[in-house]
């Protein structure tokens, strides 16, 4: 196979592994400041595809759904579940936190069925993103760019918010202490309330990225947890830039293990899991626990 | 070395560029009250760690009864015959006296991987004995985390006589006791070091229970060992006086 | 002293008795489970068997959750080595039935003994995460390798003449999960358990005192395999047939779940919550296809409302009753101060 074959490859691995980045970002967000695992990331995002799915065909525009769902769906679905149901459990054990947000999974996936059926869905390409551009022999459609150019945005925007203004500094303290915060006069339950939106927004974010190259279908929610966990595992529950990283690892891998070993590119994913454990039990980025 | 009963040479850690240990050298002969002194942050506590086996050392070594113990595991140390108790109370909240001190001698015992006995039938006379010793018999069935301060601080003191020291490391156990309890406890350490044969390692902030028992003081200031001696040169020492300026007796 | 004598003979003594009162309850539950097939329906007696092989299950998972403090979430991994090894024993090999029931379950331990290896290193999130990635790989391995049947499973599995019928498996099945359950009970109130409960509660202490921590998870880890593993072969037993979603994380999240609901800080919880989840699905798919809503709803209610599960409610159900009383005898009195 010639080396174009490979190059194009690894650009749809990191187009991939950038649809990873969004929803990991998101995540590991989550977790690194409310220290909740979502296992419901996936059924957001599974719903995001079709709600885009559904949105285009009534309004018939890709950049509207762009602008729209991540910041309605985040504010709406995130504010809702954190509110309603997340907020209770952050004193609970941990078992109860994964165990509430499986039965969140449960309850989107089966609304999902309810409203769009189970045949699945696809949304077109929108004009916008045809064509190519040829790098030197190198084929990058526009759309590829398109999604790099929106995750690499939405990454030094993450980074910029965190570390050089006032409320990503109170974000950030959450992390480390969310008693210390407390006691400083910050509205803890505030700031929790918009990282989980935030969160989720990325989420959703991700779906509507994702939607035109994504045919949604039930099950896509507990396939994609999966990869994300991975990602955030690898990469280092908390860290952003962990989050990054994992998700090139993964994306690349994936991507490159379909000629060699097609069925088993998810056990790839998963040994490269265990071997990063092995030798940096909190990840490359994370922390060390105490 | 040879024929010491314990012995640290040269211990070094930092953390993050901070250093908590600064090459500490320190012996305990058998038999004896050992204390440490040293302001709040001084590294004594890390100290304690370092020698149980919680944390390993950057450099340096330490030596009990001939051996070259640096590096052991806390399982390791136990077994070599070190036990400690711990500042701030680390027992099991949940589990009664009586289950604390279970699981300790247990531990002991080597019994973790014992699956077809009943283990509040075995050991019966040990475990009560035992907490005889530290005077909890009136609080057996009491759960730990129910306990008043001063008797959380002796069953501290009980989980790590069941394993059968012959270095008893005792962090700060008298701290936040009335000078009753501190009394009382004190009592209780003498009668176990003359029962049990075992030498006794303590650091504690009470200037009052440091003069009254111990053999030897050593003094740690900002990670290093600043001075020792027996009670009467470190009460008179100026330099200690002034590193305890401000939280002297 | 005399009176801390007397102390000590009266604590033997309540031991004693209780030891007595055990085994007449081991009978006595024994006996009524030999009993149902005769007295039941078909319907209820397979209903039961599912119950007693999902709440074996969830017995196993509990012993690392309840009673171990960690967070399996890949035990489906397990459930489905020992149901396919079962599968594959009985319709690839001329292995005599009963030793199939034995190397099942083995195959199911290697599987636990491997995955051990990294995940009994790791802790709350880390161990979930991971255990959930291990159940993965075998989910994976499952669909994608042809020896083991691929997407559709293996199905069609042949039970000896004996077993070809509900009475007689129920009767299989009855009696492997009473055994297995005596066992998981001594097993808990043996050093052993005792040391898994310290694990959870402050596994740095219990490493001071001389146990070691690493390898006693690890134990503990590959036994609550091997039982998940038994819990699979029953299954395919019952059901002759096996599929890749039995280790699927959706699988070992039931298997948590059914922990929680009955009461995860119990012994008899996950199988009270076996009987609880069964019973209501049976009845719910009945009239609905929109289980996983319903599940979901009931998770979400369960888990803020009544996270200490059935048994849980049922055992403070007398303090509740009491403070409830209290409360209300002082509120009177603050009505009468109020005049």
């Amino acid at each position: 196979m010639g080396a174009d074959v490979w190059i194009g490859l690894l650009i749809a691995g990191l187009s991939r592994a950038m649809i990873y980045f969004l929803l990991a970002s998101g995540l590991t967000l989550i977790f690194g400041v409310l220290n909740v695992i979502n296992f419901a990331h996936g059924a957001f995002y599974m719903l995001g595809i079709f709600i885009c799915y559904s949105f285009i065909k009534l309004t018939g525009s890709f950049a509207l759904a762009f602008l729209l769902i991540p910041l309605i769906c985040g504010l709406v679905l995130g504010g809702l579940t954190e509110t309603i149901l997340f907020r209770r459990v952050y004193k609970a054990e941990h078992a109860m936190q994964l165990l509430l947000s499986i039965g969140v999974t449960y309850i989107i996936a089966d609304v999902v069925k309810i409203i769009w059926g189970v045949s699945p869905y696809s949304t077109d390409m929108p004009e916008v993103f045809y064509g190519v551009f040829n790098l030197g022999g190198i084929i990058i459609t526009k759309y590829n760019i398109f999604i790099m150019v929106v995750s690499l945005l939405t990454a030094l925007v993450m980074f910029a918010v965190l570390y050089k203004t006032k409320i990503g500094s109170i974000i950030r303290a959450c992390t480390c202490s969310r008693e210390m915060t407390c006691t400083a006069g910050v509205n803890v339950s505030r700031v929790f309330s918009l990282v989980f939106m935030v969160g989720v927004g990325l989420a959703f974010m991700a779906s509507v990225t994702a939607a035109p190259i994504t045919t949604g279908m039930l099950g896509m929610d507990t396939e994609m947890i999966m990869i994300v966990f991975s990602i955030v595992i690898i990469g280092g529950a908390g860290s952003i830039a962990g989050a990054l990283l994992g998700a090139v690892i993964i994306g690349v891998i994936e991507s490159l293990a379909v000629p060699i070993l097609p069925e088993f590119a998810e056990v790839i994913m998963y040994i490269v899991v265990a071997i990063v454990l092995m030798f940096r039990p909190q990840g490359l980025f994370g922390k060390v626990e105490a | 070395m040879e024929g010491t009963f314990f012995e640290i040479k040269g211990l070094e850690k930092s953390f993050s560029g901070l250093k908590a240990t600064n090459n500490v050298s320190l012996t305990i002969r058998k038999g004896e009250i050992c204390s440490i002194i040293g302001p709040n942050g001084a590294g004594k506590t890390t100290l304690f760690n370092l020698i149980t086996g919680l944390i390993k050392p950057d450099a340096g070594n330490i030596y009990f009864l001939g051996k070259d113990i640096t590096g052991y595991s806390p399982v390791e140390v136990v077994r070599s015959g070190i036990a400690r108790s711990f500042q701030i109370v680390n027992n099991f909240p949940r589990f009664t006296v009586y289950e604390n001190i279970m699981i300790a001698i247990m531990g002991h015992n080597k019994m973790a991987m014992r699956m077809f006995a009943s283990a509040k039938r075995i050991r019966r006379t040990e475990i009560t004995d035992l907490i005889e010793k530290v005077g909890l018999t009136n609080e057996m069935q009491t759960l730990a985390g129910k306990l008043s301060h001063g008797d959380q601080k002796r069953l501290e003191v009980g989980i790590a006589l069941a394993s059968d020291p012959t270095l008893l490391l005792l962090d700060e156990p008298t701290a936040g006791m009335s000078s009753n309890e501190k009394g009382g406890i004190l009592e209780t350490v003498k009668k176990i070091m003359k029962d049990h044969d075992c030498t006794v390692f303590l650091c504690e902030h009470d200037m009052k229970v440091i003069f009254s028992i111990s053999d030897t003081i050593w003094v740690l200031h900002n990670g290093a060992v600043v001075t020792n001696g027996t009670v009467e040169e470190i009460r008179n020492n100026a330099m200690v006086k002034e590193i305890y300026l401000g939280e002297a007796e | 002293m005399i009176l801390w004598e007397r102390e000590k003979e009266m604590y033997i003594k309540s031991n004693e008795l209780s030891k007595t009162r055990q085994l007449t309850w081991y009978f006595i539950i024994f006996i009524v489970l030999m009993i149902i097939p005769f007295i039941a329906s078909i319907f209820w007696t397979n209903l039961l068997t599912e119950i007693l092989i999902m709440g074996l299950a969830a017995m196993s998972v509990n012993l690392l959750l309840g009673y171990g403090g960690s967070l399996p979430f890949g035990h489906a991994a397990f459930f489905a080595s020992g149901a396919y090894a079962t599968a594959i024993l009985i319709k690839e090999t001329n292995l005599p039935f009963a030793v199939v029931l034995i190397l099942a379950p083995i195959a199911a331990a290697v599987v636990g003994a491997i995955f051990a290896l990294i995940i009994t290193r790791l802790y709350a999130f880390y161990y979930a995460i991971v255990s959930a990635c291990a159940g993965m790989v075998l989910w994976t391995l499952c669909r994608k390798m042809p020896l083991l049947g691929g997407d559709t499973g293996i199905t069609g599995v042949d039970l000896p003449v004996l077993m070809s019928n509900v009475k007689a498996i129920y009767i299989l099945t009855a009696i492997i999960v009473f055994i297995m359950m005596v066992f998981i009970r001594v097993l808990l109130n043996s050093p052993f358990g005792w040391i898994q409960q310290a694990i959870r509660e402050n596994p740095t202490r219990v490493t001071c005192t001389g146990s070691n921590v690493l390898r006693h998870r690890y134990i503990a880890f590959v036994i609550s395999s091997f039982i998940c593993g038994i819990s699979g072969m029953l299954f395919v037993v019952h059901t002759q047939s096996t599929f890749p979603s039995y280790a699927h994380w959706v699988k070992s999240g039931d298997f948590v779940m059914i922990c929680i609901l009955g009461g995860m800080n119990t012994f008899i919880g996950p199988m009270v919550g076996a009987a609880a989840l069964i019973t209501m699905q049976t009845y719910i798919t009945s009239f609905t296809e929109n289980w996983l809503l319903v599940l979901g709803i009931t998770i979400c209610l369960i888990v803020i409302f009544v996270p200490s599960g059935i048994m849980g409610l049922v055992k403070d159900l007398p303090e509740k009753i009491r403070s409830l009383s209290r409360k209300s005898n002082s509120e009177r009195r603050f009505d009468r101060m109020k005049g």
